[in-house]
């Protein structure tokens, strides 16, 4: 019994090893990798089939620089997560809101990079904007919200990035967060 | 000939009364960064970076480019200075904050720049980040101070800049102020 117990560790050992290192590496990922990784997240945030709906593009390029103009956080209903934190929403749907508008940007890089992810070379600043009033300040939830999620699809060669964050009392459409990204094309 | 005589003796008199030229005293960018270290009351030099609050980077380079997090005010004593800047708050308060937080933009371009100032080739932007209510009458002297130091520091040649102010409701973490500084390398 301990015998097989040892064996099954052992061999788990030897399966997460090499797995935990490639995770912790700097490399770049492949495109099926990272569109899988994107997938996974459109799958959790409720989007049929893992796909993005058509999108215009909210871009400019210049040479190999992308810089993706203030994005809206489209729900898969089709409708922009609205309202004012903590008058009309609150921290935690602003962390919806944020992993919605990080998917939308996400897309737009993706449209970018004629629609090769593995194409772009990094994610230099996430600009995060949200409507709210002034005594309300935890915007770290919100910001990690999409930070994480850029490592989690690119990792961390092309997604560990700068950011800034800040608050507005009032917002066009009502519209509860909104994000604006400079990246680079490989 | 006595005409001539009077009238070199003139020109000499005239040169010896003329205020001797103070010596020209080179200083470098390091000698002028301690400078305003010692001033904020930093006694051993640049501090280190305080931890980020997030899955993000105080830098990030890409090429020659450098992309810094919106710096905060962090005290010689390891605190941030934070609460939202009122039409009570004395306009020394917000200049404080304002120059601190050049300081830890600066520290975060020094270390992204190899840990060395002197190999950063000049700005793009600097962006000055209050939470000043509408009509608060210091923001453009902050703004100014703020352009001064980093010239101080740097050099009118490399610490050239253009400027922006964002006024932003609230901050991360109920910060006062915030410097964002994009520069690039030499």
């Amino acid at each position: 019994m301990i015998k097989y117990f040892l064996k099954t560790i052992m061999t788990l050992a030897l399966i997460l090893g090499p797995v935990s290192v490639w995770a912790q590496s700097d490399d770049y990922r492949d495109q099926a990798t990272i569109d899988a990784a994107f997938k996974a997240e459109l799958v959790i945030l409720g989007f049929e089939n893992g796909e993005y709906p058509d999108a215009a593009p909210k871009f400019e390029v210049t040479d190999n620089f992308i810089h993706v103009k203030s994005v809206s956080a489209l729900k898969p209903d089709g409708t922009i997560a609205q309202g004012q934190v903590t008058v009309d929403v609150t921290t935690e749907d602003v962390v919806h809101a944020s992993a919605l508008a990080c998917a939308a940007t996400i897309n737009q890089l993706k449209i970018a990079a004629s629609g090769d992810l593995s194409r772009i070379r990094k994610v230099a600043n996430i600009r995060y904007t949200t409507f709210t009033v002034a005594d309300w300040w935890d915007y770290i939830p919100g910001s990690n919200s999409c930070s994480e999620m850029i490592l989690r699809v690119f990792g961390k060669s092309a997604g560990a990035h700068t950011r800034h964050a800040e608050g507005h009392g009032t917002s066009e459409g009502n519209e509860t967060y909104r994000i604006e990204m400079l990246a680079y094309l490989k | 000939m006595i005409r001539k005589i009077f009238f070199i003796l003139l020109i000499s008199l005239l040169a010896s009364c003329a205020e001797p030229e103070a010596p020209v005293v080179e200083t470098t960018i390091d000698d002028r960064l301690n400078a305003e270290l010692l001033r904020l009351g930093f006694t051993d030099g640049m501090p280190e970076l305080p931890p980020v609050f997030g899955p993000y980077e105080p830098s990030v380079v890409v090429d020659k480019e450098i992309y810094i997090t919106a710096s905060a005010p962090y005290t010689p004593e390891g605190t941030w200075i934070t609460g939202l800047v009122t039409h009570d708050t004395p306009a020394e308060h917000m200049l404080y904050a304002a120059e601190l937080s050049v300081i830890q933009a600066l520290n975060r371009i020094r270390l992204a720049a190899g840990g060395d100032l002197n190999n950063i080739g000049g700005l793009h932007h600097v962006v000055v980040m209050t939470t000043a209510p509408e009509g608060y009458p210091h923001v453009e002297m902050v703004a100014q101070a703020t352009s001064e130091m980093i010239i101080r520091v740097l050099g009118p040649e490399v610490g050239a800049h253009s400027r922006s102010i964002l006024r932003s409701i609230s901050l991360p973490v109920n910060m006062t102020h915030e410097t964002e500084i994009r520069a690039y390398l030499k």
